[in-house]
């Protein structure tokens, strides 16, 4: 696609309620259950990104496999896209969601 | 059975592989038709090429799923490829977008170049430790995209003869890749002393009404 013209840059003033700032309501990472990822890989893959012990990787793996979902990680937006992204990289199925 | 992947002695971190030529013949060309499609869906999020030639591409590949949604300004991925693009955010599609638009290009470098590397040595003796990692994701790239073409499920029958042969491929992957994650995971690095080991629970009960976010039903809850 061309390039469309060059937006002036414009001066925005955060407002104070940023939402990488409610430390409250952090953001979720889940991954989801599915019929195809090894169970053994979905356990390296939360050691490898994560760097959880083998047992604790293996008990989301459990929870991801029975209860079909678990929470894998939790932060600031930026960081949990981040994560997400990795978890793409390495075909799980991961998507955020805010904490409520 | 007889391990085919290796420690080097001589290269800490990488492998020997001890494959029979039909199984290299077979690595060399499983990534390629996948890679494919992939360089038509590159061309065309690049607006050199409609999505037509998308399509087109994945025709090498059988379609027996449903596409995921376009995303405005990116090509519709090929319903064989739904699982190498799984989307970030399911309940905001602003955000979504703004993902896809960040992350797609490369995502699709990071496939690409895996199944590349998996094509262009599965005759080689030894692989060093980046080209395993490589190995792993194109492995379990060409599992997802063969598991979703032939809709592998909880109840799909375990490997026999007289399967279909891309059922055989891939159990024959799976095995590999089993392989691979035992040797790689001898490569972590040991887990942080002291680091909390709890497993949180889950916070927010169901907030997709009991659906996964692709719109299946969750699985009913195991032992």
């Amino acid at each position: 696609m061309a390039p469309g013209p060059a937006a002036a840059p414009v001066e925005v003033e955060r407002p104070i309620t940023d939402e990488s700032l409610d430390v409250d309501r952090p953001w979720l990472v889940i991954v989801w259950n599915d019929p195809i990822n090894l169970m053994t890989y979905v356990t390296f893959v939360f050691q490898k990104l994560f760097g959880y012990s083998k047992s604790k990787a293996h008990k989301l793996m459990l929870d991801v496999h029975y209860k079909g979902r678990a929470v894998v990680a939790s932060g600031p937006r930026e960081r949990a896209e981040m994560d997400v992204t990795r978890l793409h990289q390495h075909g799980l199925w991961a998507t955020m969601e805010r904490s409520t | 059975m007889r391990k085919r992947i290796l420690p080097n002695r001589d290269d800490p971190g990488g492998c020997v592989l001890r494959l029979s030529s039909p199984e290299r013949a077979l690595l060399a060309n499983l990534p390629r038709e996948i890679d494919d499609v992939l360089g038509a869906l590159a061309a065309a999020d690049d607006g050199d090429r409609g999505d037509s030639v998308v399509e087109e591409a994945a025709a090498l590949v059988a379609d027996a799923v449903p596409a995921f949604p376009a995303v405005e300004g990116a090509a519709a991925v090929p319903p064989s490829l739904r699982r190498l693009f799984p989307p970030a955010y399911t309940r905001d599609d602003d955000a979504e977008r703004a993902y896809v638009g960040t992350v797609r290009p490369a995502l699709l470098e990071h496939h690409r170049r895996a199944l590349q590397t998996l094509s262009s040595t599965a005759t080689a003796k030894r692989l060093d430790a980046e080209q395993i990692q490589e190995w792993m994701t194109a492995l379990n790239d060409i599992r997802l995209v063969l598991g979703t073409i032939l809709g592998v499920d909880e109840g799909t029958e375990p490997p026999r003869a007289g399967m279909p042969q891309q059922m055989l491929y891939y159990y024959y992957l799976s095995g590999l890749q089993t392989e691979l994650v035992d040797f790689l995971t001898g490569w972590l690095p040991e887990p942080i002393p002291g680091a909390d080991d709890s497993v949180p629970d889950d916070p927010w009960g169901e907030p997709l009404g009991g659906l996964r976010w692709d719109g299946t039903p969750q699985p009913t809850e195991g032992p």
